[in-house]
């Protein structure tokens, strides 16, 4: 497409790292209402200060404890709720930070930075949906918050509410035309609706306004994924991590391309790199594992334990993960050849998983041979086989 | 009804004062400009006597003129009403004279009777003493009745005629009662007859005589009924003749000691006479305590009976007579307060009567000009009667006292308290039930007020040099104006106030509001010259104060000029600071603002006065010049719109617009330009040509000052209204790409898609400016994602691209418009657009480097609408005239495409070998689309010969079976040769593809073998496992073959970085092969997705909240 803007928009995303610094939480393109509130408690007010800064110090464990003490000894601190469950969704525990940002959310519906929080934490829950419910409601208040509306885009399109998605990132774009997110968005928007001439046309604006825009690569990617051309996807995305090395979204698809493509080496090395900016990010972490286990052979056993290891992490903080539980069963069942123990993570996978998961059928015939493995008396049998070959690297 | 003196004099005052000025006004003195007009005379007050003005004005406000000085009527109940009273008075005066004509005649009668007796009867006859009492008693009254008509007789004649008075001739009478007392000594009545000669002989001027009656009463009839009488006579003949007050006393004394046998009147009088005595004979206290007494003696219920309306008048005027005495006495000595004689009340036991005495001691004080303690008598009253019925006057009495000794500032003060507590509203008025009183409070505070600040201003002008008193009295009429400015009579004292604030104290600005307020209440009463003139006058002086004090605060500039000359200071006009000159500006502007609201109201009155456009033109020129333009053109615009045809008219309008365009105030030019069109002064075709071409103006340079201001929806706005408006301006093209410009950053699609088309449509279009316009809608457009608008616009350029549109034809970008529809349509699924698109940038440009990817475009374009046919005619086409290398490549490898997908196996395998063919002989010039177009055709190659090869089946005829496996063999050899050959060009993905399908062919060659049915000649196991056997022995081999070229494919391709669907199915089809080395990849939950996990937003900081306690 000819005559594009040679204006280059550097979109400033305010997605510093939770843990790298403070702020007042002052919506970027959008003036907060200010509300009177009630004088805060000293006290409160108190904890609330050694709670962040543990959370700089990296203890986030006791800055989640003092942010608790904070907003239980005054209830109208929303930036300590706030902040608590920011560090709630970085350790991981998502429904445990949905409820601090909901209550956070509920006592200042202007602050952009805890409607984009919330949204965030119910996106990564799955529940777009709620997640598109609650944004939007925030964007109609505030029609110009066009971060919080891009936002909505990706939010509407993941909740399958497409041809929404397009209006709302076409309402971004007349706001911020050529904005590179917004192209992107609005990209994958049509190719979620199979429109992927669109699609192109779009990514490649966006790619064009900006070409440093990791979100404009990711799309180009996808849409090179689509269209068959794994090679040139992953090159895009191989960009995008490049263009913002925190854009864990590439990184992972990297890392998904990588396994399927049986380099599990380098697949480590992304998923390595997800859990190094979001240290608690789950699917990087089963995405982790595979790519070990993919490395384990007889002369390289540590690498199923250290897979094990992560993958039982991955089940004691959220021991509904049927991914880890599933995964963890194959390497108990296949590589370390102790079917007896994974025998209960099958059947906790089979009662967690949907009915109609795909997998269910497998895990199911794991299980049979775990049980006929298994002597009455509970012993696991020994094993008949030694552990198979690893590929070669 | 009188009219009151005061109020006599202010109209007199008024007459005089209106004819005064009408004589120097009349000669049509006007203000003529700011600064150079001369007022009306000040109105003078003193035409009558300040002081008697004010002392009468009071009492007469106060109400005591009529009745309370004079104390309260004597008849208690009922009163017939005046209306009918008049009705009866000649029946009840016929019937007064019937009943005394009557009684007269009857008197008469009972005389000759009597007198018949005594004459004819013994004078030893029992009776006779009698007779004789009874005959001196009607000669007694009969000789009254001949002097009373004997003195009105001698009253009516003239002074210097009336000779001597005539006297009292009681003679028969005292004879008849001497002769009694003479002959009848047993008589038992003689105490009777000696009261009564007594008496008589009191009257008749004889004390002696009288005197010893009473003697011979007390002596000879100690128990007489008249005892008392007699002790009562004789002290009176003492007190009257001697003044021996102690010899007086004792008989008082004596009168007194029968306190409960005799009237309440005589007890009452003895009492008082007694309390004289006492302060005669200097025992102040005493006297003062038997004054008191006198209340308690004449009280309604005091005596031990009931007593007639005569009697209850003398004791109502006896205790009139001790309340005087009382205060009086009291008030002898300086020393004393209201507030000590309510004491000595409290310590006698007289407190009820304390608001009775204080009031008269307070009226005393003022008559003996003690105002001070007249004043405090007047606070003890509200003190301890704070709601009485008379509450508000008294506070009247307050102020008038202090107005008595000039303390201006608690006359006013006064009046506050005054106007706060006690009118209509305030908290005295709600503890009273008579709303009448109340009412009339209210309007005597209304109108002592406005009387005494009448008569303090008439004062000061006759002190002249007390700028004091003026103060004090325009102070008064401000607080006057506090309450009652909504009075009828509100308006003179706004005129009176502002006379003050004009000629006295300078005050210009205040003047000028009291006058414009006056001028507004006056009543527009017709023919009523001297209101009109007092109108005339209020405005008239209005203006002139307006202007000094414009002059006043002329010095500080408006920093909101943009240009202009520097004012002139004309006066003091504040401090240097930017917070001085700021104040002194806003001062100005309100000045001059009410300066045009007096001139408006000056206008309303007198519209036809010749000299008003000229007036309000030099106005606003000194507005104007002094830098204070808002303030010029406002009244510049009065001076339009209430006089268009005049010449001034004309003048302001240029003003006005020039006054906008120093404060680069476009919107108004535009606005004002607008309306000066409509003017007659402005009629003139050059005029109107000079308005349109200033509205043009002005509109353009809104959009600038908007856009500038960051405002884009108004610059947008404002420029498509300058375009649509003057489309035979010169700047009204680039109005419309400004419009778009404007738009776009302003984010409102409407907007942009109008002036889009207004750039675009016949006025524009033939514009230079057009073409740029459009190509900046559709760009912008484009980047909103909206595509349809975009190739819209795009579409529109390209029709507008021809000779008629040079500026189209020419302009640089509208090839680009032209490709742009072509991508737009194609990528929004409009085949058809696109394709229409296409064949006219084919037709266009038909030598542009763009043509081979429109033709491809059109190509996906008749593809994806379902026409392979046209599709490949269109890239036969094509290939007949480009000439680039690397596009025939791409062009041959979709038309093999197209043929394959056609069924024409011919045509593909020809457009294939000629690609093969051009990519070898160019080999290192070929770009990457031209290699990999190369790879790509050879590929599709080898996907013929797999698909040769996937056509053989191994089962079937047996008899053929080995050349069905020999030409299978050969085909596999020839597949793996030109995929080698694939692999050769070097391209990633095709070579990825190409090494999977030789794994592949190897793959399901070995597969194929393996499954095919053994020939029905095998019948049992061993032959079966025979024949198994032979196969094995070719299928291993390919199955090794297939391992080989899987596992060095994927290896190759890690190597190389490929990580394509075919490494994937290569290492798929390793974990198929060899589970044991390559184990299948069987975890779950990762997927390519498109939107990931977002780092968190940072955390906030403590809030800047102010901290409880804790």
């Amino acid at each position: 497409l000819k005559g594009r803007s040679k204006t280059v928009l550097v979109l400033v995303l305010t997605v510093t790292a939770a843990c790298g610094g403070a702020r007042t939480g002052t919506p970027a393109e959008h003036p907060s209402v200010v509300t009177r509130s009630a004088p805060a408690n000293p006290a409160a007010t108190a904890k609330m200060a050694q709670g962040i800064q543990s959370a700089k110090e990296g203890k986030l464990e006791l800055a989640t404890v003092l942010l608790r003490d904070a907003v239980t000894s005054d209830g109208n601190l929303w930036q300590a709720r706030y902040d608590l469950g920011v560090i709630l969704a970085n350790r991981g525990d998502l429904a445990g930070a949905e409820d601090e940002l909901a209550r956070a959310s509920a006592a200042s519906p202007d602050n952009q930075d805890v409607a984009m929080a919330l949204a965030e934490v119910r996106g990564r829950r799955g529940e777009y949906g709620t997640a598109a419910k609650g944004i939007g409601e925030f964007v109609a208040a505030h029609p110009s918050a066009t971060a919080a509306r891009t936002l909505y885009v990706g939010a509407l399109r993941e909740s399958g509410q497409i041809d929404e998605s397009i209006a709302q990132a076409t309402e971004v774009l007349v706001r911020k035309p050529g904005d590179p997110t917004a192209l992107a968005e609005l990209s994958l928007a049509h190719l979620a609706k199979g429109e992927k001439d669109a699609a192109a046309l779009l990514a490649k604006q966006a790619v064009d306004a900006n070409p440093n825009a990791a979100v404009a690569h990711r799309a180009t990617g996808l849409l090179d994924l689509a269209n068959g051309d794994d090679a040139a996807a992953f090159a895009e995305f191989r960009k995008a991590a490049q263009a913002d090395p925190r854009d864990t979204t590439s990184r992972s698809n990297m890392g998904v391309v990588l396994l399927r493509a049986g380099a599990c080496v380098l697949a480590e090395a992304q998923y390595r790199e997800i859990l190094r900016i979001l240290p608690d990010d789950q699917e990087a972490q089963v995405g982790l594992a595979a790519a070990l286990r993919g490395q384990g052979d007889a002369q390289h056993p540590q690498k199923y334990d250290e897979a094990r290891a992560v993958l039982e992490r991955v089940v004691d903080l959220d021991p509904h993960d049927t991914s880890a539980l599933f995964n963890l069963g194959v390497l108990y069942a296949d590589f370390l050849k102790r079917p007896a123990q994974s025998a209960p993570l099958f059947k906790r996978f089979l009662e967690e998983a949907a009915s109609d998961q795909p997998l269910r059928s497998d895990a199911e015939r794991y299980l049979s041979a775990a049980n006929a493995a298994t002597i009455p008396n509970g012993h696991p049998r020994l094993p008949s086989t030694q552990p198979g070959a690893t590929e070669q690297k | 009804m009188r009219r009151p003196l005061l109020a006599r004099a202010v109209i007199a005052w008024l007459t005089f004062a209106v004819a005064s000025h009408a004589a120097s006004s009349g000669s049509g003195q006007r203000p003529a400009a700011a600064g150079e007009i001369v007022p009306a005379a000040e109105r003078v007050l003193e035409a009558t006597g300040w002081r008697e003005h004010r002392t009468r004005a009071t009492d007469k406000n106060l109400g005591v003129d009529e009745s309370t000085s004079a104390g309260r009527p004597s008849t208690l109940g009922p009163k017939i009403p005046d209306a009918m009273r008049a009705d009866l008075k000649p029946m009840l005066d016929a019937r007064v004279a019937t009943d005394l004509g009557q009684a007269k005649a009857l008197r008469g009668e009972a005389i000759d009777l009597l007198e018949r007796f005594i004459d004819e009867a013994p004078a030893s006859s029992r009776d006779m003493p009698e007779a004789l009492v009874r005959l001196g008693e009607l000669e007694w009254e009969l000789a009254r009745e001949d002097f009373t008509r004997r003195f009105q007789v001698w009253d009516k004649q003239p002074v210097d005629q009336r000779g001597p008075a005539p006297e009292l001739d009681e003679r028969r009478a005292r004879a008849l009662f001497g002769r009694v007392l003479r002959d009848y000594p047993s008589f038992d009545q003689t105490d009777l007859a000696l009261y009564v000669d007594g008496f008589l002989a009191y009257e008749q001027g004889n004390e002696e005589e009288a005197v010893d009656r009473f003697e011979r009463i007390l002596h000879d009839y100690p128990t007489s009924r008249f005892t008392a009488d007699a002790h009562m006579a004789k002290a009176e003949s003492i007190f009257n003749a001697s003044y021996d007050y102690s010899a007086a006393l004792t008989e008082y004394e004596k009168v007194l000691a029968f306190k409960d046998r005799i009237d309440p009147s005589l007890y009452g009088l003895a009492l008082f006479k007694s309390a004289w005595c006492y302060w005669r004979l200097g025992h102040n206290e005493e006297a003062t305590k038997r004054f008191v007494g006198v209340f308690a003696a004449t009280e309604a219920n005091a005596g031990p009976r009931p007593v007639g309306a005569s009697e209850r008048r003398q004791l109502d005027e006896l205790q009139t007579e001790a309340l005087k005495y009382v205060v009086q006495v009291f008030s002898e000595d300086e020393k004393n307060t209201a507030h000590d004689l309510y004491l000595f009340l409290s310590k006698i036991g007289g407190q009820r009567f304390s608001g009775k005495i204080v009031r008269a001691l307070a009226q005393q004080f003022y008559d003996q000009a003690h105002y001070e303690r007249g004043i405090e008598a007047y606070e003890l009253l509200l003190d301890l009667e704070p709601t009485s019925p008379e509450a508000g006057r008294w506070v009247l009495q307050i102020a008038s006292g202090y107005d008595a000794v000039e303390d201006w500032p608690h006359v006013r003060a006064t009046f506050e308290r005054a106007i706060a507590q006690y009118t209509t509203g305030g908290p005295w008025s709600r503890t009273q039930a008579d709303t009448a009183n109340v009412a009339a409070t209210t309007a005597s505070i209304e109108r002592s007020l406005r009387d005494e600040a009448t008569s303090l201003h008439a004062k000061a002008q006759h002190d002249k040099t007390s700028i004091a008193e003026f103060s004090g009295a325009a102070a008064m009429y401000d607080t006057y104006l506090s309450k009652f400015a909504r009075e009828p009579k509100a308006y003179q004292v706004h005129f009176d106030l502002a006379e003050i604030d004009f000629f006295r104290l300078d005050h210009n600005l205040d003047a000028a509001t009291h006058y414009v307020a006056a001028a507004r209440a006056i009543p527009s009463r017709e023919g009523d010259p001297a209101l009109a003139t007092m109108r005339h006058d209020a405005l008239y002086n209005a203006l002139v104060a307006l202007s000094r004090a414009m002059q006043s605060h002329a010095a500080i500039p408006n920093q909101s000029a943009a240009t202009g000359a520097a004012p002139v200071s004309m006066g003091s006009g504040g401090g240097d600071s930017a917070a001085d000159r700021n104040a002194g500006r806003e001062a100005f502007a309100r000045i001059s603002d009410a300066y045009a609201e007096a001139l408006d109201l000056y206008a309303q009155f007198y519209p036809h006065d010749p000299e008003l456009p000229a007036m309000f033109y030099r106005q606003g020129r000194y507005d104007f010049d002094n830098g204070h333009y808002d303030a010029a053109v406002k009244i510049w615009g009065m001076l339009v719109e209430k006089f268009p045809s005049s010449a001034p008219a004309r003048d302001a309008g240029d003003s006005i617009l020039e006054s906008f365009n120093r404060a680069q105030n476009y919107e108004n030019i535009e606005t004002w330009a607008r309306r000066l069109k409509a003017l007659p002064a402005f009629g003139a075709p050059k005029a109107q040509e000079r308005l349109d071409a200033l509205i043009v103006v002005a509109v353009f340079k809104q959009g600038e000052q908007k856009a500038q201001a960051g405002d884009h929806a108004a610059a947008a706005a404002a420029y498509l209204h300058a375009a649509s408006e003057f489309p035979g301006d010169a700047r009204a093209a680039q109005a419309c790409v400004n419009a778009e410009q404007e738009a776009k950053a302003a984010g409102d699609v409407r907007m942009l898609r109008e002036a889009a088309q207004l750039a675009m449509g016949a006025r524009y279009a033939g514009r230079p400016e057009s073409p740029v316009g459009a190509w900046i809608a559709t760009t912008t457009f484009q980047a909103m994602g909206l595509f349809a608008s975009a190739a819209d616009v795009a579409e529109s350029m390209t029709a507008l691209g021809d000779r008629q549109h040079p500026n189209y034809e020419k302009f640089e970008h509208e090839k680009d418009a032209a490709y742009n529809a072509v991508v737009l349509r194609e990528a929004m699924g409009e085949h058809a657009r696109a394709l229409a698109d296409g064949a006219k940038f084919v037709a266009t440009y038909s030598s542009a480097p763009e043509v081979d990817e429109v033709v491809f475009q059109m190509g996906r374009a008749q593809q994806d609408a379902g026409h392979p046919g046209d599709a490949a005619e269109l890239y036969r086409r094509f290939l007949s005239r480009t000439r680039s290398v690397d596009h025939r490549l791409q062009g041959l490898v979709l038309l093999a495409q197209v043929s394959l997908k056609l069924g024409d196996e011919h045509r593909a395998e020809n457009a294939l070998e000629e690609a093969i063919r051009l990519g070898k002989q160019h080999g290192h010039d070929l770009d990457a689309g031209g290699k990999t177009a190369v790879a790509h055709a050879r590929y599709m190659q080898g996907e013929r010969v797999v698909a040769s090869f996937d056509r053989i089946q191994i089962q079937g005829d047996v008899k053929q079976l080995k050349a069905r496996l020999k030409q299978k063999t050969q085909l596999l050899k020839s597949a793996a040769k030109v995929f080698l050959d694939c692999v050769g060009f070097g391209v990633a993905e095709w070579t990825t593809a190409a090494l999977y399908q030789i794994g592949r062919m190897y793959e399901t060659f070995a597969k194929a073998l393996r499954e095919s049915p053994p020939p029905p000649e095998i019948h049992n196991d061993d032959q079966r496992a025979d024949y198994q056997s032979q196969v094995e022995e070719f299928a291993v081999p390919m199955e090794e073959r297939s391992l080989d070229a899987y596992e060095n494919g994927w290896k190759k391709a890690i190597d190389l970085g490929i990580y394509n669907e075919w490494t994937a199915k290569m290492r798929e089809a390793l974990g198929r092969l060899n589970t044991e080395i390559y184990p299948p990849f069987r975890e779950t939950g990762f997927e390519i997705r498109s939107e990931g996990p977002m780092a968190m937003p940072a955390l906030m900081d403590v809030p800047d909240r102010p901290g409880a306690a804790p």
